[in-house]
């Protein structure tokens, strides 16, 4: 008699390989044959990773059409088989895979709408954490100011786009027709967001994107200004970044937890 | 533990949340008596769903039924599944945890399915030691439920309510009991589910499901997008005349239609019940008072 262990090494082999000896284990019922029964798990299994795939990509999905979105789920669940107890994280891969394809990393356009999806996905249910308010920063001394560290909430995804991917996006999920696909000469500097619960995505300047890529990494406020200077000329350096910061504290972009223990003046 | 005159009282008749519908029971709409989350749905990092499970346990009872405990598996049991699994019933605080009676894959590999058990000593040995430990950690019992399957293994020593009820008796868990699972298996491998119904245990059922199902002639399918078919209803009726009052839960997974159909189908279940003179409201009332 096999064991328990024996049973289910041939079980999941013959759903994730076609490997069909369990048979041997499994009598017909009074109404059908063995191997149509086993069929049954065998289906269920990519139809049900296709359906989690479905639910994280829907305007991938509607981009690509139902032939193609099931190419690529077929290509994703052939070499990504689930680790993960939760159906939510399964898509997790999806844009590595496609970056990583010759084939579906072709069209730059499909790769950026997955990891612009996935990114949407993953503020929805991020963390929620206290956020820093205009009021607690009013209490801090204006001497502590340049060795402030602040760190952007689990909800923010920071991307980059060369191509027309948001104007796709923004068409698809109103139901309208996409626009063609064009690469652009400077990358759309993106920020993915929640707002009121719901995930968002706005696009910014090359300087709040470098000033917010340079906090989440770390750097103090002080050099953060001195940055600033770098990158938009030295006239009201220090007010740019105040105003970006201003900005983001505003839009519960930032956590209440500020480092104020970083004495570093280097340069990041 | 708790012991056995301790079962959790009746709640009525439930529905399982589905997001479609948090418009409709936020706004307060009436007829469901309690709700029954996929645990898996809500072992997330925050945002929306954890607020909206907050507001509506607030309002209603609430249980945790859960698809990867995976307690049939040879693998290892998953300490960090385990260890969200409790994190949210802290949150939640639900009336009872539930999963299933089966094994979702092996080597670190999850098929996101209910796979079947052969019904042996070995197995069942294996999977009480596992409800053992698992009932340790959460500090509570389970329920487990008995899934729909589409093959048998040759090596089965006993029926699947025999497994069922030895399980329950010598791991000290309780039962789910799926009366359309109880009809979908017996269909597909010959037996009468009267005879599953009779064999199990009535102090070990804190929960029925009930749900719909795809007739494709030689063997059906439990799909869970359709209403509950009207043999299932009538098997339902011969559930509750031997279990009495046990909370009864409405599963919609696909095709999920406006509440008020869902409602509707609620409404079936209590005329059942009060055609049988089956009081929940007594029993709940009690839990209420106590």
């Amino acid at each position: 008699m096999p064991t328990l262990e024996e049973i289910q090494n041939g079980f999941q082999k013959a759903i994730l390989e076609g490997d069909k000896s369990i048979l041997t284990q499994i009598p017909d019922t009074p109404k059908e044959k063995n191997d149509v029964l086993l069929g049954i798990y065998q289906y269920a299994y990519s139809a049900r990773l296709i359906e989690f795939l479905e639910n994280d990509y829907p305007q991938l999905h509607a981009y690509l059409g139902d032939e193609q979105f099931d190419q690529l789920c077929r290509a994703y669940i052939a070499e990504t088989p689930s680790h993960t107890p939760n159906a939510r994280w399964y898509g997790n891969e999806l844009p590595i895979f496609m970056e990583n394809s010759s084939i579906w990393s072709e069209q730059l356009q499909l790769p950026e709408l997955a990891r612009l999806e996935y990114s949407l996905n993953i503020v929805f249910d991020a963390s929620d954490e206290p956020l820093l308010r205009l009021d607690d920063l009013a209490q801090i001394p204006p001497e502590q100011w340049p060795s402030l560290v602040f760190s952007p909430v689990q909800a923010t995804r920071r991307l980059e786009m060369e191509t027309n991917v948001t104007d796709i996006w923004n068409a698809l999920v109103t139901d309208q027709a996409p626009p063609d696909v064009q690469g652009l000469a400077d990358p759309l500097q993106v920020l993915v967001y929640r707002d009121d619960q719901q995930s968002s995505f706005r696009s910014m300047s090359y300087e709040e994107a470098m000033m917010w890529d340079k906090m989440a990494a770390g750097v103090p406020f002080g050099v953060l200004c001195e940055l600033m200077a770098t990158w938009g000329g030295e006239d009201d350096a220090a007010m740019r970044a105040g105003s970006f910061l201003h900005g983001w504290i505003s839009a519960g972009l930032i956590t209440d937890q500020i480092d104020m223990t970083n004495t570093s003046r280097g340069a990041p | 533990m708790t012991t056995l005159s301790q079962k959790p009282q009746p709640l009525g008749f439930g529905l399982g949340l589905r997001p479609p519908h948090y418009p409709d029971i936020l706004d307060g709409i009436e007829g469901i008596d309690w709700f029954e989350v996929i645990s898996e749905n809500y072992m997330i990092p925050g945002g929306q769903p954890l607020r909206i499970l907050d507001e509506i346990r607030e309002r209603y009872p609430v249980v945790q039924h859960g698809v990867s405990l995976s307690i049939a598996s040879t693998a290892p049991l998953n300490m960090d599944y385990l260890a969200d699994l409790k994190k949210l019933a802290k949150r939640v605080k639900p009336r009872w945890i539930s999963d299933h009676l089966c094994w979702t894959g092996v080597h670190g590999i999850n098929l996101h399915d209910l796979l079947p058990v052969p019904y042996t000593v070995e197995a069942l040995d294996h999977i009480v030691e596992r409800v053992d430990k698992v009932q340790d950690y959460l500090g509570q019992r389970i329920a487990l439920e008995n899934v729909s399957t589409y093959v048998s293994f040759k090596s089965s020593e006993m029926t699947e309510w025999e497994f069922l009820t030895a399980l329950a008796q010598r791991a000290d868990c309780w039962l789910l009991l799926d009366v359309n699972n109880v009809f979908v298996s017996a269909f597909n491998h010959g037996y009468d589910p009267h005879t599953f119904i009779d064999g199990i245990p009535t102090d070990r059922v804190v929960q029925f499901h009930m749900a719909g199902h795809q007739d494709n002639g030689t063997h059906i399918v439990d799909t869970h997008d359709h209403p509950v078919r009207s043999e299932v209803w009538d098997l339902y009726a011969y559930t509750l005349k031997r279990f009495g009052a046990v909370s009864t839960l409405l599963e919609r997974d696909d095709n999920i239609p406006d509440i008020r159909e869902l409602i509707a189908e609620l409404d079936q279940a209590r005329a059942i019940a009060s055609r049988l003179n089956i009081d929940f409201h007594s029993a709940a009332d009690m839990e209420q008072i106590s």
